[in-house]
């Protein structure tokens, strides 16, 4: 994916931001190839006509659920923005989201706090554990009202940095997939060194925007989380500016992108 | 797969636990252990370790690394394929370490994150084999296991509190109902989905609701698989359970995955592994491998006794180890103390029986002491009552009465038979065997407490038993239970009849422990703050089965936990004293997490120490209903102002050899129920204690022996069966054991560290005295010696039994090879030298004694030695005037003639019985007064009468009444009873020429003595457990009303009536002004008897 324009940069290290501009090709682009691919698991889709049809086993009644999973619709436009975001920190920022290879749905019925994007950072010849939070926000303010309140992106960040409980569910929950997974060795590197330091680790918080860019989104943000942060955790603030009043068309496009043969 | 030591040692070389660093790993597992030990006795000592800021981080990681190995391995815990043992193997250790950690975590406060607290962690006891743990953890944190109200929650939070509430009862399995439950929960649960589950589908967002969908899908599958593993462990059904568990939880997990819900998703992966864990430990899928009667017994026990699952080393026992391999004729058990022998010994008896079954065939327990006796009948009849499996128990007396002969005669009759499991101890059952008195073939014998073999006045008895068995019943198989014992393996080829028939299943190197414990000596340092004041300190040893260890000097309790001067507990010069104080100090301060057992020397100082004890603790404000029924048993039994009756009043007792067997049991089911907070015994019945306590003090590791040097160490094997009863299983996460430093430290720091090692013959000890002997006559010398008596009882037997002196000379080696001692001296020339000398010197006796057949004959009828029936033959014929059936009429004996006045004369020149006379006769107990002692029990005066009468002790009504009963059950009744049965076939009475009711007169005698009666139904009414002091007149209704009906041997109609006597009944038969009424008199008799009608 590419990145047009940067359009700010705020902090120092451990914490920064950066406001990053992408043209209307480069969306363009990222939305028929990669982010569909994202969004789109047609291997998870079978599998859950397979888990349908197991309710009737369990004596359970599955009116309500066929209603739900039986038709493919159209993927809603933070869906897409958070794509967007899993694809830009893959491509560009060396970080690696193993799991599980695309499927259908992402943490939206999570049982606890959790992340939205969950995977490895690679620093060097060093593998760090690398955790994302995305907000995809239309709102003309400054910051948006997604970067607030219990479930905004402030406090999701704060919970990452402060939370080890969150960080250790996330890590074992890696754990159990690296088994035989192809990432099995990046796994046990990340791992030492976050056994040795639940500390070191790469936090992303990403808010995907529509509006002019401004170091309002991110300002306090990075101010705010450089306080109290442990030294050897790393923390970035990314703002995605797209082109202006595009995500309201994020889910129709990527749609279109798959009717007409992309991404599958 | 038991767990042991080396796989968790392997378990540190795990990339993950290296991660952490080897140095931080050591000092977390410290760390760990100091909060376990502060949080189990934080109350009554105070830690010497400080802990660091970073520790709690440090847990933390180590938990999370340990975890990391577990899973790596929890594919292959599934996967049985033996190519991935290793991995299965590092599973279980990592789940085995992530438990240790993590159960000291704060559990979350918010709930949903309690749920996944809880149930990881569960899964985790499981995944490593502690499922005991986790009971006691839930029992430990009763609020974070509470139900929870699903009022106006979301569709799936309903579902995710209900399946948590489901999962609290399969975890913690608490009994039947509370399991059966769950199948009304999750029909509740389908019911409920039609009217609830929209509200979990409405958030407005079609992707939202689409992961929502797939969440509840997730759910039902976790609902489906709980149910199934429920109904499962309540009935051992559907018998494919693993692929349908497999199924559902794989669903689960997938449909987690789909929603991107990670940690339910995980939780899926545990609980999976968790519920095929259960399904593997579970009773049924023991059950199913083997026969109707052990399908039957699981059926009963997860009904009636909320027994649902194998012990680690149970299950490594039956599903590992073989326990139930039929080709295995002898197996030989070393299992740790409290690691659920008995149920594995019921398994056992099952199968024998079964095999067994054409022939009616029958199998023996036996246990060391008659308070086991009676506590194994009670276990076995709870268990196999339900299953219509006899169990009857002989008594402790060394004579076999008319009732006992009668049972043990009976012939089958189809499905009756008057037993099937017979509990005695090796003395009876040596009778038994040797008489023959059982026509049916005996399929097994269970030996419980085997280690006892190397006894020094009983183990030359048992393994002679043993051998007996070997010889005369070919067909039998063996069973030997014990704590402790390397290289056990060389007992069960002993035993087994042909080559690999033998069996070792060694649990000792498990690391399963009912739970962690701490071992240490204690001593009373002076604590000026207070006039003569004086603390406790108590240190942590290190020791062979690698109990936990916490540096430094630890405070127990505050000053003064007695109200005792300092001087009584530390000498002037600084010296320690008064250890069996300091033990009783102990025990109070520790009282208050549960029974304590303080351990004295001697029977006064365990007196002494109750009373101190007493002094301190506070009355009970409201004393159990089963304290006031004890209370009013020892008033009616002995005296309403008996000391110990006070003493319960404040949770204090006594438990030794001065309190009758009743007396013990009841005492010891106190301890059971948790009425008991302090119990003061004695060395020598400490070790027969066989029930859990918090913790053991022990005033010394000695043991009073009757000869000199009159103090004998407990051997290291001991010690540890005694300190394995530390720590209820379910209860305590670490149980405590102290020994007094005693101004020896140095000895008790060594003796903790002592090896077990090996099973020694008592056979192999005493053939080494063989070696100064080169002539026949010295030969002949050594083996008159005391330590022989046993052997030669056996050479007497063998030679009474082939009947014909070359035979038995031909065969000398052979009879011998049978012995575990002969087998030994075969290993080594200097053993097969000694051996040589052994065959030499028997063939020498078995000449001497062929020459006199008839005291041969009848010194294996009486169990006495050759010897002793030739001096109770001499005391016979030196009597005035020949014997007759009239000398051993009631009349005669307890009546002015002084007739047993004369049978105790002879008794006490015979040398077994003697022994134990003489300590009644050496205090001023000449045989007139024995005579008297035995007349006025037998009449049923009271034990305080009887204290008063014959035992004054200046004034010391509590030590009378100690004495008085030593006297009447631990003199009178094993030695009396044997002597006066033994006179009666040396009198040279014709008892062919003697009416069948003479004859039954005389074979009741001795029991007469052994039970304190005077009538054949008062005998049987005691043999049933119902209390001296209504047994007559229970006796007498019975004889009125209930003798009639009834089927099965006399023993069992007594039983049948008593059972089904009505309080009337028992009002009727009780004595007017006994502190007992008559539903009281029955609950006693319920709790002694075991019948739990």
């Amino acid at each position: 994916m590419h990145i047009t324009t940067t359009h700010y940069t705020l902090g120092a290290a451990p914490v920064t931001g950066a406001g990053l501009g992408i043209s209307p090709t480069d969306l363009d682009t990222a939305l028929s190839g990669p982010v569909a691919a994202v969004v789109f698991d047609d291997a998870g889709n079978d599998k859950i006509a397979a888990l349908l049809g197991g309710v009737a086993d369990t004596e359970f009644t599955q009116k309500n659920l066929d209603v739900l999973l039986n038709h493919e619709r159209e993927p809603e436009d933070w869906r897409v923005g958070e794509a967007l975001a899993e694809c830009y920190l893959s491509e560009c920022r060396s970080c690696h989201f193993p799991w599980p290879d695309g499927r259908d749905e992402r943490k939206r019925g999570s049982s606890l706090p959790g992340a939205d994007l969950v995977g490895f950072h690679r620093d060097g010849e060093a593998d760090h554990f690398a955790f994302g939070e995305v907000k995809t926000s239309a709102e003309q303010a400054y910051p948006p009202g997604a970067a607030y309140g219990r479930h905004g992106l402030k406090q999701q960040m704060e919970d990452l940095r402060d939370r080890r409980e969150i960080r250790d569910d996330l890590v074992k929950y890696l754990a159990h997939r690296a088994v035989n997974a192809t990432w099995k060795d990046r796994f046990q590197s990340a791992a030492g060194v976050y056994l040795r330091d639940p500390g070191d680790v790469r936090i992303f918080g990403l808010l995907v925007r529509d509006v002019p860019p401004n170091e309002d989104d991110l300002r306090a943000r990075v101010n705010g989380l450089a306080q109290y942060c442990p030294a050897s955790t790393v923390i970035e603030l990314l703002a995605l500016y797209l082109p202006q009043g595009r995500i309201a068309t994020l889910g129709a496009q990527v749609m279109t992108s798959r009717q007409n043969g992309g991404a599958r | 797969m038991s767990l042991r030591k080396e796989e968790l040692d392997r378990l540190d070389n795990h990339w993950a636990v290296l991660a952490v660093g080897v140095e931080e790993r050591e000092r977390g597992l410290e760390v760990a252990n100091a909060r376990l030990v502060a949080k189990a006795v934080g109350r009554q000592m105070r830690l010497a370790f400080e802990e660091r800021a970073s520790d709690g981080d440090l847990l933390h990681r180590l938990a999370m690394a340990y975890e990391m190995a577990a899973i790596e391995g929890l594919t292959a815990l599934l996967n049985l394929s033996t190519a991935e043992a290793a991995l299965r193997e590092q599973c279980v250790a990592g789940a085995w370490r992530a438990f240790e950690l993590r159960r000291l975590f704060e559990v979350p406060d918010a709930v949903e994150e309690r749920i996944f607290h809880v149930l990881h962690l569960s899964a985790l006891a499981y995944c490593g084999d502690r499922w005991s743990d986790i009971r006691r953890w839930y029992v430990e944190n009763g609020c974070s296991i509470a139900e929870l109200s699903a009022a106006d929650q979301p569709w799936h939070y309903r579902l995710l509190f209900r399946l948590f509430d489901c999962w609290v009862r399969l975890f913690r399995k608490k009994g039947w109902d509370d399991l059966d439950r769950i199948r009304e929960i999750v029909a509740g649960l389908r019911e409920d989905q039609r009217q609830y589950e929209r509200t979990s589908l409405d958030s407005g967002s079609n992707e939202r609701d689409r992961a929502m969908a797939l969440r509840l899908i997730a759910f039902y599958n976790w609902a489906k698989a709980t149910e199934l593993l429920a109904k499962y462990v309540l009935q051992g059904e559907p018998r494919g359970i693993n692929a349908l568990l497999d199924k559902h939880f794989e669903a689960a997990a997938e449909a987690a995955t789909a929603a991107s819900d990670a940690q339910l998703e995980v939780l899926m992966r545990w609980l999976h592994a968790t519920a095929r864990q259960m399904i593997s430990g579970s009773l049924w899928w023991v059950a199913h491998s083997i026969n109707s009667r052990v399908t039957r017994f699981v059926g009963s026990a997860t009904k009636h006794q909320a027994m649902f699952e194998l012990l680690p080393p149970q299950r490594a026992a039956l599903q590992e180890q073989g326990l139930l391999d039929q080709a295995a004729t002898a197996v030989v058990i070393d299992l740790p103390t409290s690691g659920g022998k008995t149920l594995l010994a019921q398994f056992r008896i099952l199968q024998a029986l079964n095999q067994f079954a054409e022939e009616s065939g029958w199998v023996a327990y036996v246990v060391p002491t008659r308070a086991l006796s009676a506590q194994i009948t009670r276990r076995l009849r709870r268990d196999f009552t339900p299953i219509g499996v006899r169990v009857e128990q002989l008594t402790g007396a060394v004579e076999i009465d008319a009732i006992e002969a009668e049972m043990l005669s009976a012939q089958a009759r189809g499905d009756e038979r008057s037993f099937d499991v017979l509990v005695a101890t090796p003395e009876k059952l040596q009778l038994v065997i040797r008489n023959k008195k059982v026509q049916r073939p005996l399929a097994l014998i269970v030996m419980d407490e085997a280690h006892n073999i190397e006894n020094k006045s009983r183990g030359m008895r048992i393994e002679l038993l043993l051998a007996t068995v070997k010889q005369e019943s070919s067909q039998a198989n063996f069973l030997l239970l014990m704590p402790f014992v390397e290289k056990a393996e060389a007992l069960a080829r002993w035993l087994a009849n042909d080559v690999g028939g033998g069996r070792s299943i060694s649990l000792g190197s498990s690391v399963w422990r009912p739970n962690e414990r701490i071992v240490g000596m204690f001593r009373a340092e002076a604590d000026d703050n207070q006039r003569a004041g004086w603390r406790l300190q108590y240190q942590t040893l290190v020791t062979t089965p690698k109990t936990i260890h916490l540096a430094g000097i630890h405070q127990v309790g505050g000053i003064k936990p007695l109200d005792l001067a300092k001087s009584k507990l530390i000498r002037a010069n600084g010296e320690q004293q008064g250890f069996g104080l300091q033990a009783a100090a102990m025990a109070t301060v520790f009282s208050s997490r549960g029974t304590s057992i303080a351990v004295g020397g001697t029977i006064p100082s365990a007196w002494s120490m109750a009373r101190e004890a007493a002094k301190k603790l506070p009355q009970i404000d409201t004393p159990s209903e089963r304290i006031q029924l004890v209370q009013k048993f020892l008033a009616a039994e002995i005296s309403p102002d008996f000391e110990l009756v006070e003493m319960l009043a404040r949770g204090v007792a006594v438990h030794h050899a001065g309190l009758s067997d009743e007396m013990r049991a009841l005492v010891e089911w106190l301890a059971e129920e948790g009425d008991i907070r302090v119990l003061c015994a004695t060395t020598t019945l400490a070790q027969g204690i066989n029930f859990p306590v918090s913790s053991v003090f022990l005033a010394t590791t000695s043991m009073k022996s009757r000869k000199f040097p009159y103090q004998v160490d407990m051997a290291p094997r001991e010690f540890w069966n005694l300190a394995g009863r530390a720590g209820r299983m379910n209860q305590d996460s670490v149980g405590v054991v102290g020994i007094a430093e005693a101004n020896r430290p140095e000895e008790i720091v060594r003796f903790v560290k002592e090896a077990t090692g090996e099973l020694v013959s008592r056979l192999v000890i005493v053939v080494a005295e063989l070696d100064a002997a080169n002539s026949p006559d010295e030969l002949s010398a050594v083996i008159q010696q005391e330590q022989w008596e046993d052997f030669r009882c056996y050479v007497a037997h063998l030679v009474h039994e082939i009947g014909n002196l070359e035979r038995v000379l031909s065969r000398t080696e052979l009879s011998l090879r049978n012995t575990f001692g002969y087998r030994v001296l075969q290993e080594s020339v200097e053993g097969r030298a000694r051996a040589q000398k052994l065959i030499e010197a028997t063939k020498q006796y078995a000449r001497k004694i062929s020459a006199n057949p008839g005291q041969v004959a009848m010194a294996d009828m009486t169990g006495f030695s050759f010897e002793g029936v030739g001096r109770a033959l001499l005391g016979v014929s030196a009597l005035e005037r020949k014997l007759t059936a009239n000398d051993f009429s009631t009349e005669r004996l307890f009546g002015n003639d002084g007739g047993m006045a004369d049978f105790y004369g002879i008794m006490l020149r015979i040398p077994q019985l003697a022994r134990n006379l003489d300590e009644l006769t050496t205090s001023g107990t000449d045989n007139r007064q024995l005579a008297d002692i035995t007349k006025a029990w037998v009449e049923g005066r009271s034990l305080r009468e009887i204290a008063t009468t014959y035992f004054q002790a200046d004034g010391d009504a509590t030590l009378a009444i100690t004495k008085a009963c030593r006297a009447i059950y631990r003199n009178l009744a094993n030695n009396g009873t044997w002597g006066l049965s033994a006179l009666s076939r040396l009198s040279g009475i014709d008892f062919e020429i003697l009416t069948p009711q003479q004859k039954r007169q005389i074979d009741l005698l001795p029991a007469m003595i052994y039970h304190g009666v005077k009538t054949e139904e008062g005998v049987l009414m005691r043999m049933n457990g119902v209390p001296r002091s209504i047994a007559e007149r229970m006796g007498e209704r019975y004889q009125q009303i209930g003798n009639a009906d009834g089927v099965g041997s006399g023993i069992q109609k007594v039983r049948q009536f008593l059972g089904s006597a009505d309080i009337e009944t028992w009002n009727r038969a009780r004595p007017s002004n006994a502190p007992l009424s008559g539903r009281e008199y029955k609950e006693v008799w319920k709790v002694i008897s075991g019948d739990e009608r």
